[in-house]
């Protein structure tokens, strides 16, 4: 761990927020990705039986 | 075999779900590998000291944050011109990204504002055209919530896009012009990237590289959920009849 | 053209054409400055520029919806679209009706109101070349933004967060100019670029203000 002197807050929250942002945005769109692929299934399915 | 192909809907689908997860891999690698280079083994700067390794999360957000709106930009002519489904969905994938990529730019740069500047906000022209990027970013989100039709929409994002275009690259000018008349004699450059020597430099290059993997592999994959909602949408919609 | 700029100009000065409510908006917002600053009218003079371009743009923002929203409704925009008038006129002949009813009488009244913050009279001349400058510019960026909400329910506000950002260069130009005028620095720079802004805005919108248009009357 380097010495980051009197900016750690400063630089360790940089850091923290741009992961948790961008964590965010991946597990919305991977979310988003998931839900979409379920009812196209479903619905795919359903178009099938009849 | 042309790049066209790909706005096949169905190929586009087969082509990104092959891709996706070595792309998401080798974005993640990239990524970490690059942070973990200039975080722990890179020194400190004379004159910034350790807000310097701000420089590896603030620089590549920023830099896919403009470019983000580029590619919406080239996406939405294609569509204007092409009628490329797949085109304007990228364009309606890339454009949460782009404002999240916006929000971490802003949010850095306060963070390295305050101890190198004294201050966490200045209406510097850098800071300020970012927040107007942003201001964009959300209009054009919100267009493509309000309209119901989606190729209404798209049309409507797209040409909004182009008009934004302009008027972004307008309020920049205006912006740098603007903050020389308010303070004559500040001379307060942010051109870091400009005059970074090698030892942050090749770093950057590599946490520059994975955001922009990690873009490219966040659009395909929200692309591929708009396509997947529509196709739904029109099952749904032929079933009916 | 000239008949449908006619048209609209008595619809909008008629009853319930609204021709004075961006006005009296103006007015009012203008008044509300000094209640929020205090009195103190060299203070007040040193905001007065800004506070009377921020007042204009809100003024000329009130009154975009209406520029399509009712022909829509009637289907007047149809019958105008399918007529052997392009598009692209009835758009520039909206825009000019919205700048000679909003912009205009703005610009007019300004002395009366720059008075009211404390401006000297001889400063007032470079917010009026300002205004005179950027206002026709507020007026075709706001028919884009009209024409892009124009089918929509319930657009005003969707209007306003659509416009604001295009508003920013002539907004800060604008303000620009009539700041340096008034500080006595020299204004031709801003002048020009504010003109600029104005042109480049009336040469092209125009086309993608009828493109969204078609695209709404679909």
């Amino acid at each position: 761990m380097p010495d980051l002197g009197d900016y750690a807050f400063h630089v360790l929250a940089s850091y923290g927020a741009t992961s948790l942002v961008i964590l965010l945005v991946i597990i919305w769109s991977y979310l988003k990705h998931e839900r979409v692929r379920k009812t196209l299934l479903s619905i795919e399915e359903k178009v099938n039986e009849k | 075999m042309s790049f066209w192909e790909y706005a096949n809907p169905v190929k586009f689908l087969k082509l990104s779900g092959a891709l996706l997860p070595y792309l998401s891999i080798l974005a993640a690698i990239t990524i970490i590998a690059g942070i973990i280079w200039g975080f722990f083994f890179t020194p400190d700067d004379y004159k910034q000291g350790a807000t310097v390794k701000i420089l590896y999360v603030h620089v590549p957000s920023a830099f896919v944050a403009i470019n983000a709106w580029f590619m919406m930009l080239v996406a939405s002519i294609i569509w204007l011109v092409r009628r490329h489904h797949v085109s304007a969905l990228a364009a309606k994938a890339a454009a949460p990204i782009g404002i999240a990529m916006t929000i971490i730019g802003l949010v850095t740069g306060a963070l390295w504002g305050q101890p190198m500047w004294g201050t966490w906000w200045e209406w510097d022209p850098k800071l300020t055209s970012f927040l107007i990027l942003f201001l964009f970013y959300l209009g054009y989100i919100i267009l493509w919530a309000a309209v119901e039709d989606p190729d209404t929409a798209a049309d409507l994002t797209s040409v909004l896009c182009i008009v934004g275009s302009v008027f972004a690259v307008l309020s920049r000018y205006a912006t740098n012009f603007w903050n020389q008349g308010l303070h004559q004699d500040a001379s307060l450059s942010i051109d870091k990237e400009e005059h970074v020597a090698d030892v942050f430099y090749y770093p950057l290059i590599v946490v520059m590289a994975g955001f922009v993997l990690l873009f490219v592999a966040l659009v395909l994959l929200n692309t591929r959920s708009e396509i997947m909602k529509r196709r739904a949408g029109a099952i749904m919609a032929r079933s009916r009849i | 053209m000239i008949a449908l700029i006619i048209r609209d100009l008595r619809i909008s000065v008629r009853a319930g054409g609204g021709f004075g409510l961006s006005l009296a908006f103006f007015f009012i917002i203008v008044i509300f400055f000094p209640f929020a600053i205090g009195p103190d009218l060299d203070l007040l003079s040193k905001v007065a520029p800004g506070t009377l371009w921020v007042g204009a743009l809100l003024a000329c923002l009130l009154s975009l919806e209406r520029i399509f929203a009712l022909d829509f409704e009637d289907g007047t925009l149809d019958l105008l679209a399918t007529s052997s008038l392009p598009l692209e006129s009835v758009v520039i002949s909206k825009a000019l009706v919205h700048w000679l009813t909003t912009g205009l009488p703005l610009v007019l009244l300004t002395p009366f109101f720059g008075i009211l913050l404390g401006l000297q009279n001889s400063n007032i001349i470079f917010l009026i070349i300002s205004l005179i400058f950027g206002t026709p510019a507020l007026s075709i960026i706001g028919t884009f933004g009209a024409a892009l909400t124009a089918g929509m329910k319930r657009g005003g506000l969707l209007l306003s967060i659509l416009v604001l950002p295009l508003y920013i260069p002539t907004l800060i130009f604008g303000a620009e100019a009539a700041r340096r005028g008034i500080q006595g620095f020299e204004t031709q720079n801003s002048m020009l670029l504010l003109l600029g802004v104005s042109l480049l805005s009336w040469a092209i919108l125009p086309f993608a203000a009828a493109s969204v248009l078609r695209i709404n009357l679909r």
